[in-house]
């Protein structure tokens, strides 16, 4: 019986993580998102130095992301995102249709990364 | 695989290996002693499973120490509690481990069985004569267990006499248990033996020894035991 209860210690442990888990994930792709949209609206009214600020705030907070996703999420996806992120500042000094094209595609690396987790029909089989 | 080759996250590589041992090790003593005898079909398909999924982090360094874990204890309790459910449930029993299916009875083959078993006739004597039967005509019962092993019950006239047949008056008593190995006294069996230490001890001082001198001292309930001294090296 002792067996049996620590059993279904560790199935409901890893219920409640993996519920955890999306929950968390859910967060941070909405606060992900949220920032880069504001980006997106800083360059849209030609506020390029507010524009620098965000990409720094946008940096600081993947890299507090980053850190907690990795223990769950393979190592590619999460790099992926990183360099991406890493290459906004560059990216807004050389053209601002650039920048916008690489939030958008960000905005969605990030949206698949929540996705994916999801336990949906589509990616249980 | 390159990676490890290379010499590149060997540390990564080694210390992963650690705990997924660990993780394994675990989960073996989790699926208690039963997994570690003869397997049930649920349980050879756990244990394909497990060394599967336990070398994927290992493998490969992008897949998170997670992915490996969580599987392996998922599947390990998946199975103990099918296993206590199968215990509870006479039908989930039969529907996860299958039935036990008779193919010899009153010393007649059932070949229509045998056929439904997918066994030849090749399987059944090679069987046979791992229990040391060389003829089909000495067995009275014959029945293939949920793991795959048939067992053997032999027409009377073929089977050894017992004492009851003979009618010879017998004491059951335990087979001997390791009371000292290599120099480690095992209390517990000492006390399933019923003996104290100072019986232990009157065996040793009887044969001039200290336990850390003792290779293997075994004994039965009724006090007869077997002393073994280790060599010099």
């Amino acid at each position: 019986m002792k067996r049996f209860i620590i059993c279904l210690s560790i199935l409901s442990v890893i219920i409640f993580s993996g519920i955890f888990i999306l929950n968390r994930l859910a967060v941070y792709s909405n606060e992900m998102t949220k920032q880069i949209n504001i980006a997106e609206k800083l360059i849209e009214n030609k506020k390029a130095d507010d524009a620098v600020n965000q990409i720094d705030n946008i940096k600081q907070l993947w890299d507090r992301y980053y850190s907690r996703l990795s223990f769950i999420l393979q190592y590619e996806k999460t790099s992926n995102i990183y360099s991406s992120v890493d290459s906004l500042e560059s990216l807004l000094k050389y053209s601002d249709e650039d920048f916008l094209n690489e939030c958008e595609r960000l905005k969605v690396s990030i949206r698949l990364l929540y996705e994916d987790q999801r336990p949906t029909l589509n990616n249980l089989i | 695989m390159s990676t490890i080759l290379f010499g590149d996250k060997m540390l990564i590589v080694f210390i992963r290996s650690i705990i997924l041992y660990i993780v394994i090790v675990f989960a073996l003593r989790l699926m208690g002693k039963r997994q570690l005898g003869e397997l049930q079909p649920s349980e050879l398909v756990i244990t394909i499973l497990v060394s599967n999924v336990a070398t994927l982090p290992i493998e490969d360094l992008n897949i998170p120490m997670a992915m490996g874990i969580v599987p392996i204890l998922t599947l390990v309790s998946l199975d103990v509690v099918m296993s206590i459910v199968t215990i509870k449930s006479r039908l989930m029993r039969k529907f996860v481990s299958g039935s036990p299916k008779i193919i010899i009875n009153n010393g007649k083959l059932d070949q229509n069985m045998l056929e439904k078993l997918r066994y030849t006739a090749d399987d059944l004597f090679e069987s046979m004569r791992g229990e040391n039967i060389f003829n089909i005509d000495d067995i009275q019962f014959a029945i293939v267990e949920t793991t795959g092993k048939i067992n053997y019950f032999l027409k009377t006239t073929k089977s050894p006499p017992d004492a009851d047949t003979l009618k010879i008056k017998v004491k059951n008593k335990n087979p001997p248990l390791t009371i000292i190995e290599n120099g480690k006294l095992i209390k517990d069996n000492l006390e399933i033996i019923k003996k104290g230490r100072g019986w232990l001890y009157g065996i040793l001082q009887d044969n001039n020894a200290d336990i850390t001198d003792v290779f293997l001292l075994s004994a039965d309930d009724t006090g007869a035991f077997t002393f073994i001294r280790k060599e010099k090296q």
